[in-house]
């Protein structure tokens, strides 16, 4: 309709060490700005009380195209490491990164075995089938 | 509208039958774990209500000197945090009362009690049912244990928010409310999940997913469906035992008249 303002639509997507978690519904945010600062809530929300152990995790910001504008490492926003100097805390950060990075590379590792089994198995039912008319 | 003997679990036709026990959520658990004679100091005191989702009981504006028995529904106490952020700090099923169950200088109304699950409630004055307490040692258990009740829910809510993840946290409320109304479907907006536990919408739609994912829960929008709660439990913060059925408000007045009645719980 002539006149209305499209608001952009955004999704979160949570990273954990072992999953891709999808945020299907997505919400509405006036800019990347704001959904940064909504991302940085749910970061908040999601590693209370685990901060240690979920500094790896990781929220990406999706368009309404699903195409990644950023993303957030729940360890840079770690309030229970703020208190510590830079020197101390980069490293906790760094660290976290690489894991991060190690997960990523684990879950294409993952999805590539699973498309490899899926072949497989289409090519055994094609051989079978194959092997069927010969016989 | 009048008030229906039958829902509280008590026959208008054979007033010695034994207590309802187990009747699911068409009863009120305490009024039907109380004896004819306990209950009939109540029963004319008692109206049928019915209340939707959304309905506010008291707030700090809007004081109320009555006492609700959930029949079918369910009640958030909610306490505003700053920010406009609201948290809830308890909730009451059929096994339990809320309302005016305390004098009228101790009552702190700094907390807002809403209807989250909309259904059939028992209403009665809170004076009449603190008198009736003075008289009967049965309602007065029942008051202190619906008391006791909602301040150990208090307690246990503070720690766990204090304490436990976000997740943790949901698959507690989840199972509790699922315990409580005696049913693995729930009629709910990830909306007021959020508000409940103090969190982001989407924070639940991640958390909400993930369940999904490993087989938990189905969700629809605003329906939840549990489809594992043993496994649900586990997923759950310790929370849960701290909170579990054997201290319930109608489970301990049960419990009470055990040694003289046999009565299973």
């Amino acid at each position: 309709m002539r006149g209305d303002v499209q608001v952009p639509q955004y999704h979160f997507v949570l990273k954990t060490r072992d999953d891709l978690i999808p945020d299907r519904d997505g919400s509405e945010w006036p800019n990347d700005a704001a959904a940064q600062e909504e991302a940085t809530l749910i970061a908040q929300d999601l590693m209370r009380n685990q901060e240690a152990k979920r500094g790896s995790w990781r929220i990406e910001v999706r368009d309404q195209d699903l195409l990644p504008r950023s993303e957030l490492l729940f360890a840079e926003i770690d309030q229970t490491i703020a208190h510590l100097p830079t020197e101390l805390r980069e490293p906790h950060i760094l660290a976290s990164r690489r894991i991060a990075a190690f997960s990523d590379a684990m879950l294409a590792v993952r999805k590539t075995l699973a498309e490899v089994m899926e072949t497989l198995s289409r090519a055994d039912a094609v051989m079978t089938a194959v092997v069927g008319k010969r016989g | 509208m009048p008030y229906q003997i039958d829902i509280a679990g008590h026959s208008a036709a054979s007033p010695t039958t034994p207590l309802a026990t187990g009747v699911g959520c068409k009863t009120n658990r305490c009024l039907s774990g109380l004896s004819p004679h306990a209950f009939s100091l109540l029963k004319s005191f008692l109206t049928e209500v019915v209340l939707r989702e959304g309905t506010i009981l008291w707030d700090s504006n809007k004081v109320s000197s009555d006492v609700y028995f959930p029949v079918s529904g369910l009640v958030s106490i909610v306490l505003d945090a700053s920010d406009g952020v609201s948290v809830e700090v308890g909730s009451i099923c059929s096994q339990a009362a809320v309302g005016a169950l305390f004098e009228p200088d101790q009552r702190d109304f700094s907390t807002q009690g809403v209807v989250q699950f909309g259904g059939h409630f028992l209403r009665m004055p809170g004076p009449q049912l603190l008198l009736a307490a003075k008289e009967n040692s049965e309602i007065q258990s029942l008051v202190t244990y619906c008391r006791d009740w909602i301040l150990m829910q208090a307690q246990q809510t503070a720690a766990c928010n204090a304490a436990h993840t976000a997740d943790r946290r949901f698959c507690r409320w989840l199972f509790q409310a699922c315990e409580r109304m005696d049913s693995d479907t729930l009629c709910l907006t990830q909306e007021m999940i959020a508000s409940l536990l103090a969190i982001r919408r989407t924070t639940v739609t991640l958390i909400a997913q993930k369940l999904q994912v490993e087989g938990l829960i189905q969700y629809r929008r605003g329906k939840i469906t549990v489809l594992d709660r043993v496994r649900l439990r586990a997923a759950a913060c310790e929370c849960c035992n701290s909170l579990a059925r054997q201290h319930w408000p109608s489970t301990r007045l049960l419990a009470l008249k055990a040694p003289k009645s046999r009565v299973q719980s």
